[in-house]
């Protein structure tokens, strides 16, 4: 049975709660919520939002771990015709608070609100709503909204309105907020369902963060369908995740290539592969030893979805069909429906078939800007292309290979991060001089970080310089090494060469 | 931490403590606190412990037992490793 799209996110999840009111929306750690279960709560959300004075085109910040209060806020956020801003709940206070100034939210939902941080959120002038209880005067307590009685209407959003600001690690250290209009999030949705073959039948299993724009093409993708969202536990236990897959019936799952790669290693997939319907995999391209060896490991019915995208281009540029995997292997595959892509020189001209450049993409998904950004904007967004910083080639049927980044960018696991943002908080420690982080690779995490300094080498320093950064940075952008050294390799002009550290 | 840290033990708390709390201080870390839910360790981390317990105590950490209730926090940790050593 084909779906039906509306021109928003919004329309199209107001139609799914009132055609499919039973179907289910969230499972999470047992808890089922139907449609009309879902849009109830986020009804009073909604209703309560608005209530707090919070107007159109307003932002607001979300710091809450993948689970059902964080979707009924995300909907209830757009009920008031508000902005998402999603960010990391592992974020430390220091960066949270940065991007909530960044994007002058007006408004933070937070999950576990210290109350450390309640004066300088004040200070923000932003207004707090919390899952935990607090006694501070003037904090809303979750519940007050999960339970507010007075309704109101759902506020019209233009297809061409802000719906979400998602960071990015930018890369002059500062994080860029990517400016996504309803029409940039929907018209992406519609192509992933197209090329998934996405219904309401669908159940995926999802492990990745809503606040990246993977996860939450996940979480839209199936609910523009009907499909259920089960929200599963983290990937340090990949055989619970398998186990669920096969106790739910789960037909879909997403990962990065070192969700696969612990799958393989470390659960009993590969000798008792979920009969999934589809996986995809994207957030940096997957070695062909991994996927062969993924392939062959699966169940025989289950299609391997190889994608490429970007934050800034919604989530989702290219695909490759599963049937041609073998005969494209390490390609990206093809743009999706509504994308153009093209390859370019240094000096923007576009190149034939089998010529390494940069990738430069072109359609409706493609964001707005970067949030109050616009010299960054500027550098990015050519007359309507958007370029993309990654390096590749297409061959002689238009599939597309990916053969780098034109930047510093180290991806870890599922995460994207930029040196220059390390750096600047480890050169605050006393005894470093300079500082110059790089990826190294890792079996299972793709890379991972290892600092070099220059300073007063020592133990206890090294201690000194983590334990900054674990004041300072979430988990994953801690410095596995240290590696301390007399002086960092540069230009005349004076700029790292990294390319010289990468091990 | 018990009266009389077991070598086991001390081993395993000072490996939490100097990599994930990058401190020497005891009092930081209590045997029961869940490493996923106290924010102590995260996907990565579990599985750089499960490298530790292969490499320092010789502790094979099979597919199956890769769960919550045997490595989520020192407590679990060693009642598990006390039933594989059994």
């Amino acid at each position: 049975m084909s779906v039906k799209f509306n021109p928003t996110l919004v329309e199209q999840f107001l139609m799914v709660a009132q055609e499919k009111p039973s179907n289910l929306a969230l499972h999470h750690r047992g808890t089922e919520l139907t449609y009309a279960g879902l849009k109830a709560q986020v009804d009073k959300v909604g209703s309560f939002l608005k209530s707090t004075g919070i107007q159109p085109g307003e932002r607001v910040a979300l710091v809450i771990d993948n689970s059902i209060d964080y979707v009924v806020a995300f909907y209830a956020i757009w009920k008031a015709g508000a902005v998402v801003v999603a960010l990391n709940p592992q974020a430390k206070f220091h960066e949270i608070e940065k991007l909530v100034k960044q994007s002058g939210s007006s408004c933070l939902i937070i999950d576990k609100l210290s109350h450390d941080y309640v004066d300088a959120l004040r200070a923000l002038d932003t207004q707090l709503i919390t899952m935990t209880k607090s006694e501070v005067a003037g904090i809303h307590h979750w519940q007050e909204a999960l339970e507010f009685s007075q309704e109101s209407d759902w506020h019209s959003v233009k297809p061409e309105s802000l719906a979400q600001i998602i960071y990015t690690s930018g890369t002059t250290g500062n994080p860029k907020g990517v400016s996504l209009s309803h029409a940039n999030l929907m018209c992406n949705m519609v192509d992933i369902i197209d090329y998934l073959l996405l219904t309401e039948q669908d159940k995926v299993l999802n492990v990745l963060p809503f606040h990246y724009c993977y996860g939450n093409s996940v979480l839209h993708t199936h609910f523009c369908v009907g499909g259920l969202v089960i929200l599963a536990g983290s990937m340090a236990f990949p055989q619970e995740i398998v186990n669920n897959m096969h106790q739910l019936g789960a037909t879909g799952f997403s990962g990065v290539p070192s969700t696969y790669a612990l799958f393989l290693s470390r659960s009993d997939w590969p000798d008792n592969p979920p009969p999934l319907r589809y996986i995809t995999q994207a957030g940096g391209p997957m070695g062909k030893v991994l996927t062969e060896k993924l392939l062959a490991s699966s169940h025989q019915s289950t299609r391997l979805y190889v994608m490429y995208g970007q934050t800034e281009a919604s989530a989702r540029i290219s695909w490759l069909p599963p049937e041609l995997l073998t005969r494209k292997l390490g390609s990206a595959g093809i743009p999706v429906n509504s994308v153009e892509l093209e390859i370019r020189n240094e000096q923007g001209e576009v190149l034939p078939a089998n010529s390494q450049g940069e990738v430069y993409v072109r359609g409706p998904s493609v964001m707005q800007g970067y949030w109050q950004n616009e010299s960054a904007t500027k550098q990015t967004l050519l007359d309507g292309w958007l370029k993309t910083g990654d390096l590749g080639y297409l061959d002689d049927d238009g599939f597309i290979f990916l053969v780098g980044r034109n930047s510093d960018m180290i991806k870890v696991g599922a995460h994207r991060i930029n040196p220059s943002e390390l750096e600047e908080v480890i050169n605050k420690v006393d005894c470093v001089d300079e500082s110059a982080v790089v990826g190294v690779a890792d079996e299972l995490l793709g890379q991972k970080l290892r600092a070099f300094i220059v300073g007063e080498e020592s133990k206890e320093n090294s201690f000194k310089i983590k334990k900054h950064c674990n004041e300072y940075l979430p988990a994953h952008k801690i410095p596995r090494e240290i590696v301390w050294v007399k002086s960092l390799p540069k230009t005349a002009s004076g700029k790292i060469k990294r390319y010289q550290l990468n091990g | 931490m018990t009266a009389v840290a077991t070598n086991q033990e001390s081993l395993l708390r000072n490996f939490i403590l100097e990599n994930y709390l990058f401190t020497d201080d005891q009092s930081k870390l209590n045997n029961a606190d869940s490493f996923l839910d106290t924010g102590i360790l995260d996907s990565m981390g579990i599985l750089e412990l499960i490298y530790f317990l292969d490499e320092e105590l010789s502790i094979k950490v099979e597919s199956n037992e890769m769960i919550p209730a045997n490595l989520d926090s020192i407590d679990n940790l060693l009642a598990f490793i006390a039933k594989k050593q059994a």
